[in-house]
C-alpha cells in the first residue's frame, strides 16, 4: 500500500491541486440576445388583454383621457433612449386615428427596462350609438428587432407559467353604458355586492347610487368606492328594489330574468 | 529527497487551506459599557390617569462610572389599540397633561448617553380615564330646561354639565329620555358608549360623553335617514361586534362597527313597525341545541308578531316559520298584544318580552333565537295581583330570574318563574319614582356566561317629591330583595331618565 501510494503520490497532489484550482475558476457566462419588447400585462388589473372603456362612466365634460399601456424590454438595458413600436392592428381595428385615438410617441429612457405609452382616447359624438375597437400591438423596430409573440404569467403552476399572454391589446371604446370589465374578476365588489350583471340591473344602480365612475372591480384604485360605501349603496338598491317591487312587481331585465341582489 | 519535497509541500498547501478556515481573532480595544440604570416609572402594573390630568413622574438616572454625563431622554406612550406612537416630553422628568384619547398605553422612557449612545429604557402601562367614564349619567328637568349630572361611581356627583358646557343653554322639553350605546369599533376601545336623548318629536340629540357638549344629532349617523323627526327608540350591538341595530321611527336601522364611528347602511325591510325594545342574541361561546339562528329580535307591534334577523348587510326582516307540527310555547307571528318592555333573562339565550292586551292583562313571553315555532320558549298570563298593568318604569335582572317594575309608589319585583311578584320596595311618603336602572357590565364572564348587557348587582331609584331628586343605591340581595337604600344622594331637579356608563 505504501508502495502503492508512493508510486502515485505525484497523481493525487496534481489532481489534488488541478481540484482546487478548478473550484476557483470564474465562470464567465456570455449572454447576447436581440432586444425585444412587450405589453406587459402583469401590471394591468383585472382583464389583461382588453378593456373596455366608457365616456358613459365619466363625467359629462370630459372630452378627452388617456389609458397608459405598460411596456417592458426583453435584453440588455441601452445607453440610449428607445422608441416604443407600439402600433394599431389595422385589421382588427375600427376606430379611427386622429377622430377617436392618438397613440403618444414614447421611449424607453437609457438604462430603464420598463415605460408606459400614453394612449389618448376622444369623446366622439358617434361614440354614443356604437363601439370601436383599437387593436394595439408591438412590432420590431431597428431598436428593438426581436419579436416577442407570447409572454408568460408571473404566478405558477407545478413550477411552470400558469399562462400565456397573448401579444396585442384592445380596447373597446364607447359612449355607451358597458359591462365594467372586471365585473366578474376574482375578488370583485361588482359581482360581490350586485351580482349577476345585466344591463338593466347595472342602469339602475347608477340611477340609484348616482355614481359613474367605479374603478376596477369597483375596489381599486382612486375612483373606486370604500367598502363602506359599498355597503351603503347596497342597502340603498334592495331598500329601493323593495320599495319598487311593491308597485311594480319584479322588475326584470334586457335577458327575461328578474333583477335581484345576493344575500350578504 | 524527492518523496520528502513532495510530502512537505502537502503539508505546506493543507496549512494554506485550514488557514483559510481559521476564525479571525483580532485585537480590540475593549472598553467597559457603563449601563444606565433608571428607577422604575411606578410601583404598580398601571396608573390611572384622568383625561387631561397632569402625569408627573420623576425618575432617578444613574450611570456606572459617570458622574457628569450628557443625556437625552424620551417619554412617549403607544396605545393598548395599536395606535401610534405619541411624544409626550424630551425632558428628564415628565410633566405633561394627558390628553390622548380614552384607553391603556405603555408608557416608555428612554434615556441615552450621548457620547457613546447606549440607551436605557423602561416602561410602564398607564389607562386613561375620565371622571365622567363610569357613573350614572341623570337627565333632570329644571325649570329652564333639561341639564345632565354625572353620579361618579365614588359618589361624587358633577351637576350642570351639560348647561355648562353648552353656554348656558338648555336641553328643550320635553328633556326625554337618555339613551346609551356600547360600541366597541375604531381604535378607541375605552370610549365605548355613545350618549343619546330622544324626545317624542324630536330629532335625537348625540351628546359627548366626555364633556356633554352637543354633539351632531343622532340622524348623522344614519346613510339613509328618514324624514325629520328622527327618533332613536333603542340601540345595540351584535356581540361579535359584527352587526350594529338602532330602532329608528318604528323601523331598524342595520350598521357595522368597522367604522371608528357608529354608521348605519340602511332600514331593514319588511312592512313592519316596531315597538321600541331590541335583543341581540348571542351564542356564548357555546355550542347551543338547537343551533342560534337569529342574530337579533324585535317585535312587530304593527302586526302583534316577533321578527327575526339574521345576516351581514340590509336584508329582510324574517317571520317564524309556520310549520306547527313542532310547536313552541305560543305562536311568534300571532302575539297580538302590545309590548311595554323587553330585556334579557338570566339564562343567556333566552329573552323576555312583557305584553299587555287591549283590557290591561299583562303576559310574560320568551324567546329563543331561532327562527321556527320553537322559538317561542315560555309563555304564563301574570297575575292581576302582580299590579303591573300600569307600569311604565322596568328593569330586568340577567343574575336573577326577576323584572322589577314601578306600580304606584312601590317598586315590584316580578319572578317569571314561579309567576308571582312582590314588593321590593315602597319610596317614602310623596316621593315619585321617576326611573329604574341596574348597574351593568359587557365585559365578558365566561364563568357566568357571556351577555350582551349583564346586569350586576346594584339598583338605582329615582325619586322626586316635588321639588327634590334623588336617587337611591341598593344592593340587590341573592334573592332579589332591595331592603333600604345604601346610599342616597340628593339635590337634583326632577330625575327623567339615567344612563348607566359602566368602566371598561
Amino acid at each position: 500500500m505504501k508502495t502503492i501510494f508512493h508510486i502515485h503520490k505525484i497523481q493525487f497532489l496534481s489532481i489534488f491541486l488541478l481540484l482546487i484550482m478548478a473550484s476557483c475558476k470564474k465562470e464567465e457566462l456570455r449572454y447576447e440576445d436581440k432586444a425585444g419588447i412587450y405589453i406587459d400585462k402583469e401590471k394591468i388589473v383585472g382583464v389583461k388583454d382588453s378593456t373596455s372603456y366608457s365616456f358613459a362612466e365619466k363625467a359629462g365634460t370630459l372630452m378627452l383621457d388617456t389609458i397608459y399601456i405598460p411596456v417592458k424590454i426583453s435584453g440588455n438595458m441601452s445607453p440610449v433612449d428607445r422608441t416604443v413600436p407600439l402600433k394599431v392592428d389595422e385589421s382588427l381595428t375600427t376606430a379611427l386615428a386622429g377622430t377617436h385615438y392618438q397613440i403618444l410617441e414614447t421611449k424607453i429612457k437609457a438604462n430603464e427596462i420598463t415605460g408606459r405609452v400614453p394612449i389618448l382616447l376622444k369623446r366622439t359624438a358617434d361614440l354614443k350609438a356604437k363601439q370601436v375597437r383599437l387593436y394595439l400591438k408591438i412590432a420590431t423596430s431597428a431598436e428593438f428587432p426581436l419579436e416577442i409573440v407570447n409572454t408568460k404569467t408571473n404566478s405558477t403552476f407545478s413550477g411552470e407559467p400558469a399562462g400565456t399572454y397573448v401579444p396585442g391589446y384592445l380596447i373597446k371604446l364607447s359612449d355607451q353604458l358597458l359591462k365594467p370589465d372586471t365585473w366578474d374578476a376574482t375578488g370583485s365588489w361588482f359581482k360581490l355586492f350586485f351580482g349577476t350583471y345585466s344591463a338593466t340591473k347595472y342602469r339602475y344602480i347608477i340611477d340609484m347610487t348616482g355614481r359613474i365612475v367605479w374603478g376596477p372591480r369597483a375596489r381599486d384604485g382612486a375612483e373606486a368606492p370604500t367598502l363602506e360605501q359599498m355597503y351603503i349603496y347596497y342597502a340603498k338598491l334592495v331598500s329601493a328594489l323593495y320599495e319598487y317591487e311593491k308597485i311594480n312587481g319584479p322588475m326584470i331585465d334586457e335577458t327575461g330574468n328578474q333583477v335581484t341582489f345576493p344575500k350578504l | 529527497m524527492k518523496s520528502n519535497i513532495l510530502s512537505l509541500l502537502s503539508v505546506l498547501m493543507l496549512s494554506i487551506l485550514f488557514a483559510a478556515c481559521m476564525k479571525d481573532k483580532s485585537n480590540y480595544d475593549l472598553k467597559p459599557i457603563n449601563e444606565i440604570e433608571i428607577t422604575a416609572l411606578s410601583t404598580a402594573d398601571n396608573t390611572d390617569v384622568l383625561l387631561n390630568d397632569t402625569l408627573r413622574i420623576t425618575p432617578t438616572v444613574t450611570q456606572e462610572n459617570v458622574t457628569n454625563g450628557t443625556y437625552t431622554y424620551s417619554w412617549y406612550i403607544f396605545s393598548d389599540a395599536f395606535g401610534p406612537k405619541i411624544e409626550l416630553s424630551d425632558k428628564k422628568d415628565l410633566k405633561v397633561a394627558m390628553n390622548a384619547p380614552l384607553g391603556g398605553y405603555t408608557l416608555m422612557y428612554v434615556v441615552k448617553d450621548v457620547s457613546t449612545n447606549i440607551t436605557s429604557t423602561v416602561q410602564t402601562h398607564v389607562t386613561i380615564t375620565s371622571r365622567f367614564g363610569s357613573g350614572i349619567v341623570v337627565l333632570e328637568e329644571k325649570p329652564e330646561g333639561g341639564d345632565i349630572s354625572h353620579l361618579g361611581l365614588d359618589g361624587k356627583i358633577y351637576r350642570n354639565l351639560y348647561s355648562e358646557a353648552n353656554k348656558g343653554s338648555y336641553i328643550p322639553t320635553p328633556v326625554g329620555q337618555l339613551t346609551g350605546f356600547y360600541f366597541k369599533g375604531g381604535e378607541s376601545i375605552q370610549k365605548p358608549y355613545y350618549v343619546f336623548i330622544s324626545a317624542p318629536g324630536r330629532t335625537t340629540m348625540q351628546l359627548d360623553p366626555e364633556t356633554y357638549q352637543d354633539a351632531s344629532p343622532f340622524s348623522g349617523l344614519l346613510a339613509s335617514p328618514p324624514s325629520a323627526p328622527v327618533e332613536l327608540s333603542a340601540i345595540q350591538g351584535y356581540w361579535s361586534g359584527n352587526a350594529i341595530y338602532a330602532l329608528v321611527n318604528g323601523k331598524v336601522q342595520f350598521g357595522s362597527p368597522s367604522e371608528s364611528t357608529p354608521s348605519f347602511y340602511g332600514a331593514l325591510l319588511g312592512d313592519y313597525e316596531v315597538a321600541p325594545f331590541l335583543i341581540t342574541s348571542t351564542t356564548a361561546g357555546k355550542s347551543n341545541t338547537p343551533a342560534i339562528t337569529a342574530n337579533f329580535i324585535c317585535y312587530d307591534q304593527k302586526y302583534g308578531r316577533f321578527l327575526w334577523f339574521t345576516g351581514g348587510s340590509v336584508g329582510q326582516l324574517n317571520t317564524y316559520s309556520t310549520d306547527m307540527l313542532s310547536p313552541g310555547a305560543f305562536d311568534p307571528n300571532n302575539v297580538k298584544k302590545k309590548c311595554v318592555y323587553a330585556c334579557y333573562s338570566n339564562q343567556y339565550a333566552y329573552y323576555n318580552w312583557l305584553m299587555k292586551d287591549d283590557l290591561g292583562k299583562m303576559y310574560f313571553y320568551q324567546i329563543y333565537p331561532i327562527g321556527t315555532q320553537k322559538a317561542a320558549a315560555a309563555y304564563a298570563e301574570i297575575p292581576v295581583a302582580a299590579a303591573m298593568s300600569t307600569a311604565t318604569i322596568f328593569a330586568g335582572s340577567t343574575q336573577l330570574p326577576h323584572i322589577y317594575y314601578v306600580s304606584g309608589n312601590n317598586v315590584m319585583v316580578y319572578d317569571y318563574k314561579s309567576n308571582t311578584a312582590t314588593i321590593a320596595y315602597t319610596a317614602i311618603g310623596a316621593e315619585q319614582i321617576t326611573d329604574m336602572k341596574f348597574s351593568v357590565s359587557r365585559v365578558a364572564e365566561s364563568s357566568t356566561s357571556y351577555q350582551i348587557l349583564r346586569t350586576t348587582g346594584k339598583l338605582y331609584v329615582s325619586t322626586y317629591n316635588g321639588a327634590e331628586g334623588k336617587i337611591n343605591e341598593f344592593d340587590v340581595s341573592p334573592t332579589g330583595a332591595l331592603g333600604s337604600p345604601v346610599k342616597t344622594y340628593s339635590g337634583f331637579a326632577k330625575i327623567t331618565s339615567m344612563f348607566y356608563k359602566e368602566k371598561r
